[in-house]
């Protein structure tokens, strides 16, 4: 794929642009596979990292036929408001409400856009909401001590599910990837705030001694690197 | 160092690590845990700082932060509390509020001077003659304020953190060592917070040299440290009390925001002075801190002291001065019968008479008021008044004063706690405490080192219970038994003044009176006349002495008198700490980089950045503006409109839902088209406009204005649920981007992009398609908000980027232009175009703002009708007009704001006003009287100083009445 010519780019595209990343694409979408080594980056992973994850498709499906309508597309949906679950290949489904539910593809899933698809021919009590949100994951030992200056939520008390809050003053939904260790954490959140948080949180971790990585660091096998 | 005593028993210093510091330009040397005050007092320095109004000399007096007397800065602080800062190597300071330095001050001068300056005189002077006020002003703040800021300093961050915990204790004296200890061992997380950099509070200085004190406090610090539960921080000062256990933490390198579940306030009290004449000179101190200079510094605090006491704390630190080898001459007890415990024999053993019924009169000062020779001591009456015909004097470098206590509570009352007299105790209690707040040890009244750590106790297991731990029942709390600790009135009048009440202000005894007698005898009067209570220290050491005075003198009680409010902080913080790392969260379009490439000027529009205008080499601000307007004129313009608000509702009652929220009519509004949309409140005043496309029989797509989308969504959310109506709502603001291309050309640029059919017989004006542009999925509005022909294009914001490259890439041909926020505007008021927010204000209602066209008073029912129909009844009292002035206007134009006048008195203001390029004249809108509004009258308008000029009432939309720009046939013309 010619990556000048992807329609879509990430909200973080110019901030992503100025660490000179190698370049690949998912999804469409021109992402940042490495900014560095790999096995620095795969240290990084563990210690202290950001990464950029908006690429992955996402939407929502709303109303009061949701749930019916997903069970029959063989779609699981948490049981709890907040709950999340697997969609299978990397994939999350995540109850945002009695009637919605948000769906996230992993890299290689096509999920999304099948159920988009089967949704315009679907007639009422389910609504399409399209989602652009912004979306990073926070990863290490060291990520708590990040949302400890930008969050109010205590994760040392793992919640189940995401949680709706806000981070450095943006609201966001944030769902701990790994409750236990408090280690990982995925945001996603309005787009137009994408770089100011970005930005934010960048900022943080450099401080805490961290660093931006890509994409190759959680799915090695899935970005192809620009020509 | 001179005054240096031998190692004491638990002391704070490090006598193997010294530290060279420097104060005033001279070097001095103290130890590793000494901080200014203290190491400068080893060396026998006395003065330390000048007090603020009369700067006499000041020195040690509380050494716990209830005084600002040693306030110095250096090259990178300035404000520094000398009597808790530590002294680390290389430190240079200097004392605040000098001129000349603090031996020196060439202002020593204002002491002979305070006659002249009474309580308030700066309301009283200063004020004539008037032309004489900016000298006034000069000099007033050059003698006012006290610390100066180094603009040069370096950056610091001091980024603030979040923190949890279940039970939050503040203070680890003996009742909050005990607290922390017994809430751990009931299982919950507990933090404690200290603000000295040891633990212990009393224990440190009160009990220092009690064997039963010493092994208590030895005891719970080593349970406290065993407990993996329980995390001591010290150094760390509670600085204020929030909603919800929310509490500030202070360090010296952050603010923590800590959520407890339960907060134990232990935090002790601060001892209160006696008031008696030259009670501010340095020698003059609170026996606590001298105590504190002893047993935590080693350092002697005098060489001869007379003790003026009123509870069993002064005895005992009567005891620990001789102990310290510093000759007691006298001890002066302010109680009738004296010391009833077993302390007064002690010290009478240990050969210092003791004074029944006797006060401290006076402390004589020497020559320069840098020290004290001597004090006058004399009997009090049964009125406890000084029975001057008895007094004597004794001479001494010191006077320890120990009448009383007050609690510390302010950590309290900011957490709702209700406290209230106690005669008993004389001092404040907690009468009434919040869910989760509790109080421990002597801020809870409670004396007696059993009975704190009891109490402590207690306070612990409640605290514990109260985050859902189950423990068995505690015991009772221990009782508020006397005797009373505090003296009630230890303040004795001189006739040559200079008792203080409050040092930091530099508040005498006959400033209060003097307040009273003029009439400003309520609290809160009294201490925003007189200042008491305004320094610094916030009141710490010279509130409840100035209440008492005002119960005094006004005949009231103490116990019926309501206290000022307490507010956070209870000491004051670096403004650092608060800034910490600033988050301001602004938006963003996805098109924002590609303005910037462009040479964009940004502007804040709410917490958006959008482009005012795009910069040209060589061409002003003003000259790029025009241009942009002259290209969407007459050619094609290109903007983003992203920040738009965009609502997707949709459902079985969306129609009826719409129908409901706006002014208009839109059931009948057929899928395919859209329409204006006008949003009132209940009271009928306009809040919002967009326009409403109606996509479906159930599905509708409406914009809001850039600040308006979230709270319009807000309304709109809670009048779905008001009228239990069935719809879907969804804000997608930000889901998509938006832009505007508008100009004669912009049918041509757009259809090489996209396969929709753009002929204006199957897309006319106010139509709105579904389709592709450049092979993303978009919603096309055909809307004429800059008055040409043109196209609103929706879509996905991640695409944004691509489409507007494509529209750029094929409006090449026809000089497409981007334009900006500012050329928007000129361009809509050439249209006559309201913008709600700036032609509109928190009262305009639909018809003085002439949209009853958007207004449909017949409909069964809008939010806001009933208002409107009691409007419509009554006459306007403004109205919403064009004007424009003469094309050979010369001189200065309008600005907004700016006021409209009618003989003599105001008549409206102007809302919006431009130069319009395209008309060559100035234009804008405005409110006047209805009787203004006729076409063709002349108005008149006051511009800067007081300049009026004329403008002509005309017709809106001043451009293109007829909207012929918005015909197939006009589509190319460029303008005539």
């Amino acid at each position: 794929m010619n990556l000048s010519s992807s329609i879509r780019r990430s909200p973080v595209h110019d901030c992503l642009e100025e660490l000179h990343p190698i370049w690949g694409h998912i999804h469409n979408m021109k992402v940042p596979l490495r900014f560095k080594e790999a096995a620095s980056e795969v240290k990084l992973k563990s210690e202290l990292s950001l990464c950029d994850l908006s690429c992955l498709p996402k939407t929502s499906v709303k109303g009061p036929e949701s749930l019916a309508w997903l069970a029959d597309a063989g779609i699981p949906v948490p049981e709890n408001v907040y709950g999340c679950c697997s969609l299978g290949d990397d994939g999350l489904v995540i109850r945002t409400d009695r009637h919605e539910v948000f769906l996230e593809d992993g890299p290689a899933s096509h999920r999304v856009s099948e159920l988009e698809h089967e949704l315009r021919s679907h007639s009422s009590g389910v609504y399409l909401v399209r989602r652009q949100d912004a979306s990073f994951l926070l990863t290490g030992a060291r990520s708590n001590a990040v949302l400890r200056e930008t969050c109010g939520v205590d994760f040392s008390q793992p919640p189940d599910g995401v949680v709706m809050t806000r981070v450095a003053g943006a609201s966001c939904m944030l769902l701990p990837l790994q409750p236990e260790e408090a280690s990982a954490f995925r945001f996603w959140l309005d787009p137009s705030y994408g770089s100011y948080l970005w930005n934010a949180l960048l900022e943080i971790v450099h401080d805490q001694g961290g660093d931006a990585i890509g994409l190759d660091a959680f799915f090695p096998s899935f970005g192809q690197p620009t020509q | 160092m001179i005054d240096r005593l031998p190692p004491q028993t638990g002391e704070w210093i490090d006598r193997t690590q010294k530290v060279q510091f420097e104060f005033e330009g001279r070097q001095y040397t103290g130890f590793a845990g000494d901080t200014i005050s203290t190491a400068l007092r080893a060396h026998g320095i006395r003065v330390l700082g000048r007090s603020f109004k009369y700067h006499r000399p000041r020195g040690i007096w509380s050494l716990s932060n209830l005084d600002c007397n040693g306030m110095v800065e250096s090259r990178q602080e300035t404000n520094i509390r000398a009597d808790v800062h530590p002294i680390t190597q290389g430190l240079s300071v200097k004392a605040v509020n000098t001129f000349g330095g603090v031996d020196r001050d060439l202002a020593a001068g204002m002491d002979w001077l305070s006659p002249f300056l009474p309580v308030g005189f700066y309301y009283k002077a200063f004020h004539t003659p008037g032309r004489l006020f900016p000298f006034y002003e000069r000099r007033m703040r050059e003698m006012a304020g006290l610390g100066s800021v180094n603009p040069k300093k370096s950056l610091e961050h001091t980024p603030k953190r979040y923190d949890f915990c279940d039970v939050l204790v503040v203070g680890s004296g003996p009742a909050g060592l005990s607290a922390a200890v017994s809430a751990a061992e009931g299982g919950v997380q507990v933090l404690l917070v200290e603000e000295n950099s040891r633990l212990g509070g009393s224990f440190c200085y009160q009990m220092a040299r009690d064997p039963e004190g010493r092994k208590l406090h030895a005891d719970l610090l080593a349970r406290a440290q065993s407990l993996k539960n329980l995390e001591l921080r010290t150094s760390t000062v509670a600085a204020g009390y929030y909603a919800d256990h929310w509490i500030a933490l202070i360090d010296s390198t952050r603010m923590t925001k800590l959520r407890a579940r339960s907060v134990i306030i232990a935090s002790g009290c601060y001892e209160q002075p006696a008031v008696f004449r030259n009670n501010d000179l340095p020698g003059v101190m609170l026996a606590s801190a001298a105590q504190r200079l002893i047993h935590q510094y080693g350092v002697r605090p005098f060489r001869e002291v007379v003790v003026l006491a009123a509870n069993s704390d002064g005895y005992q630190a009567a005891l620990d001065f001789v102990a310290a080898g510093v000759r007691v001459p006298a001890l002066a007890d302010l109680r009738p019968h004296g010391e009833p415990s077993p302390l007064a024999e002690q010290v009478k053993a240990a050969g210092v008479p003791i004074h029944n019924g006797t006060g401290v009169y006076e402390a004589i000062a020497k020559l320069g008021l840098r020290s004290i020779a001597a004090a006058t001591l004399a009997p009090l009456d049964s009125e406890g008044r000084v029975q001057l015909t008895q007094s004597f004097r004794i001479a001494c470098d010191g006077i320890a004063m120990s009448v009383g206590w007050t609690p510390a509570d302010g950590l309290l009352r900011q957490g709702r706690a209700r406290m209230r007299y106690s005669r008993k105790l004389e001092q404040y209690v907690p009468e009434k405490l919040p869910a989760g707040l509790f109080a421990a040890g002597r801020v809870n009244g409670i004396y007696g080192l059993k009975e704190q750590v009891e109490d402590g106790f207690c306070a612990g297991r409640e605290a514990a219970a109260h985050c859902g731990a189950r423990l068995a029942d505690t015991t009772d709390r221990p009782p508020r038994n006397g005797p009373a600790r505090s003296h009630a009135y230890p303040i004795f009048p001189h006739p040559k003044g200079k008792n203080f009440l409050d040092l930091d202000e530099d508040i005498q005894l006959k400033d209060i009176e003097h307040a009273v007698q003029e009439g400003f005898d309520n609290l809160e009067l009294l201490k925003r006349y007189s200042t008491f209570g305004m320094g610094p220290s916030q009141g710490k050491h010279s509130n409840l002495n100035a209440l008492r005075v005002l119960c005094r003198l006004t005949n009231q009680s103490l116990e019926a008198l309501e206290m000022t409010t307490a507010r956070p902080f209870v000491n004051p913080i670096r403004l650092g700490h608060l800034a910490g790392r600033i988050f301001s969260p602004h938006r963003q379009t996805p098109l924002h980089e590609r303005h910037k490439q462009a040479g964009a000027s940004f502007m804040q529009a709410g917490n958006w950045l959008r482009p005012e205008y795009y910069t040209v080499p060589g061409k002003t601000r003003q000259e790029a503006i025009l241009e942009e307007v002259t290209a969407v004129r007459q050619r094609v313009g290109l903007i983003d409109v992203g920040t738009l608000g965009k609502l997707e509702i949709s459902g079985t009652d969306a129609a009826a839902f719409i129908e409901r929220i706006y002014t208009g009519r839109f059931a009948k509004l057929q899928p395919g088209m859209t329409r204006y949309v006008l949003m009132c409140e209940e009271s009928g005043v306009i809040i919002d406009d967009g326009v409403a496309a109606r996509l479906g029989p159930d599905r509708f797509y409406v914009t809001t204005t850039t600040s308006g989308s979230d709270a319009v969504a807000r309304e709109m959310r809670r009048w779905a649920i008001v009228w239990g109506m069935k719809i879907v709502l969804v804000n997608a603001t930000g889901t998509y981007a938006a832009m505007n291309l508008a100009g004669p050309h912009s049918r041509r640029v757009l259809e090489s992009l996209t396969s929709l059919d753009l002929a204006p017989e199957t897309f006319p004006y106010l139509g709105v398609r579904e389709g592709e542009i450049a092979g993303v999925a978009a919603r096309v509005l055909r809307v004429g908000f800059v008055g040409e022909w043109g196209y609103e294009i929706h879509l996905p914001a991640d695409s944004a980027v691509w489409v507007w490259d494509r529209l750029m890439e094929a409006g090449r041909d026809f000089e497409l232009q981007p334009f900006g926020v500012e050329a928007q505007r000129i361009l809509r008021l050439e249209k006559g175009h309201v913008i709600i927010g700036q032609d509109t204000d928190g009262l305009t209602h639909p018809f003085e703002a002439g949209m009853n066209w958007a207004v449909k008073m017949d409909k069964p029912f809008f939010v806001g009708q009933r208002s409107l129909a009691i409007l419509a009844r009554k006459p306007l009292t403004r109205t919403l007009v064009g004007f424009s002035l003469s094309k050979n206007h010369t001189g200065p134009i309008p600005k907004e704001c700016h006021l409209v006048i009618d003989s003599g008195e105001i008549a409206g203001r102007v809302t919006s006003v431009t130069f319009s390029p395209t008309l060559g004249q100035v234009i804008g809108l405005a409110y006047v009287k209805p009787e203004q509004s006729k076409l063709g009258s002349s108005i008149e308008i006051r511009v800067e100083r007081a300049d009026m000029i004329r403008a002509t009432v005309v017709r809106t939309p001043f451009y293109d009445p007829e909207n012929l720009r918005q015909t197939p046939a006009a589509a190319l013309q460029e303008v005539s």
